[in-house]
């Protein structure tokens, strides 16, 4: 099994993963010091085959591309790494969700070998998970990666992992009910009494959803999920299915 | 605003003072992340016609390649502060960006679709192979690489370039290929440790 896991490290490099070996893969990371040596050697050497392709942009797009930089705002730096407090509940809480995570990461892979396939539903995970270029495997390898629970009405609670430090965080929750085509699932993070957009993302075809968000993590006070029409809403106009104090 | 910035003790992201000394591509990074305007124009013209390029090679259709192109260079400039030298380089960070967003736009639903009936088809798949085979031969200008793939056994360097520059998965080049899915899995690993072996890329 675990020579087996290794062996994804080539595909991951490439981007030739399935979605949700792909995320099996990146749990194993977040635990693996050789693999991330590796993956990081081969990513460069795939970066070589990249710049090999390179080829003359139309003279246009580069004033179109400097334009648009010049009316978009920039991401402030990180905070300088700090050793997270070393305080027994956090460490107690992570490892708890760690324990949990390597649940998920198992069922996930019961599931990749049962179907054998792609489904679209993965496909969408995936997409949602790249646009908001969340590394998932550093956020739930963070020192300070903190765990609240919210009740969405399923068997299990939701839980919604993130680290300050990283100012990225990742919902993951089982059992979910679809929303239907007409509404989306949209995740809100409150700053200072104002829910602030953290994406909209769907439970896929076995009720499991992952949404990922990055940026507007660090100083929010409530994470909360709502049900919305589809393509979400700059503000929350539907229900609040769950919310949790973070 | 860039002045009041703390630049003590940030020397790994400071530009070469004016002199002939090249100014590496983390070092334009680090100004970009300054909200240096001018050194995003240099940067873009370092690896603007690679990350063009590669996603072309990708995707093929010109329109789609430049409005990804764009979404690259334009989150590359958004995202400056957060490149961290440790975990790699900054081309590579930058073409890591590019082709997972090509890979993207290639995996969206209808596009899926489409290639899941490709590989289906046999005739359809042994055309869509050719094809880009032949793109990547004629294309491929770094002498380098090309002679990095050439050490390759066939079957490592027929995965590794349908996986990378065809954007499909181990198990769709698996299927175009008519070869295990094991086999190929451990193709694109050994086949891309020997690239790096013979590149001498280092992290």
């Amino acid at each position: 099994m675990t020579a087996d896991v290794h062996a994804l490290a080539g595909a991951y490099a490439l981007d030739a993963l399935p979605p949700d070996e792909r995320a099996f893969f990146e749990r194993h990371l977040a635990a693996c010091d050789a693999c991330r040596t590796e993956v990081a050697e081969l990513v460069e050497t795939a970066a070589q085959l990249g710049a090999a392709a390179a080829e003359r942009p139309p003279d246009a797009l580069r004033d179109r591309i400097l334009a648009a930089a010049d009316v978009t705002r920039q991401l402030p730096p990180p905070p300088r790494e700090e050793p997270a407090p070393a305080d027994e509940i956090t460490t107690r809480r992570a490892g708890r969700a760690n324990r949990w995570l390597m649940g998920v990461a198992a069922c996930l892979a019961v599931i990749a070998v049962g179907l054998g396939a792609v489904t679209v539903e993965l496909n969408r995970r995936l997409e949602a998970e790249r646009a908001a270029d969340v590394d998932v495997a550093a956020v739930l390898g963070a020192a300070d990666l903190r765990t609240v629970e919210l009740d969405m009405g399923t068997e299990a609670p939701g839980r919604f992992m993130f680290s300050a430090s990283r100012d990225e965080g990742v919902l993951v929750a089982q059992g979910m009910p679809d929303p239907g085509e007409d509404q989306t699932l949209q995740l809100w993070l409150v700053h200072d009494g104002t829910p602030v957009p953290a994406g909209v993302f769907r439970p896929d075809g076995r009720g499991t959803a992952v949404a990922p968000v990055a940026g507007t993590v660090r100083g929010a006070e409530v994470v909360a999920v709502t049900l919305e029409p589809a393509g979400g809403s700059p503000a929350p106009t539907g229900e609040v299915l769950a919310s949790a104090d973070m | 605003m860039t002045d009041n910035l703390p630049l003590a003790g940030r020397g790994r992201l400071r530009a070469a003072p004016a002199s002939d000394a090249p100014i590496t591509l983390e070092g334009l990074l680090g100004d970009v992340a300054r909200g240096d305007q001018a050194a995003f124009a240099q940067l873009y013209d370092r690896v603007g016609g690679q990350v063009y390029g590669l996603v072309r090679r990708v995707l093929r259709d010109p329109a789609q390649s430049e409005e990804i192109t764009q979404e690259v260079l334009l989150e590359v400039w958004r995202t400056a502060s957060r490149f961290d030298r440790a975990r790699g380089s900054a081309q590579s960070w930058i073409m890591t960006m590019a082709h997972r967003r090509a890979v993207d736009r290639v995996r969206s639903e209808q596009a899926a679709r489409d290639r899941q009936e490709r590989v289906a088809t046999r005739d359809g798949a042994e055309a869509a192979f050719d094809v880009v085979a032949e793109d990547v031969e004629i294309r491929l200008e770094r002498q380098q690489v090309r002679q990095a793939l050439g050490n390759l056994t066939e079957l490592q360097r027929e995965a590794i370039e349908l996986a990378y520059y065809g954007g499909y998965t181990y198990r769709e080049v698996a299927e175009l290929l008519d070869a295990p899915l094991g086999t190929v899995k451990t193709r694109l690993r050994d086949g891309l440790i020997r690239l790096r072996d013979t590149i001498g890329v280092t992290t």
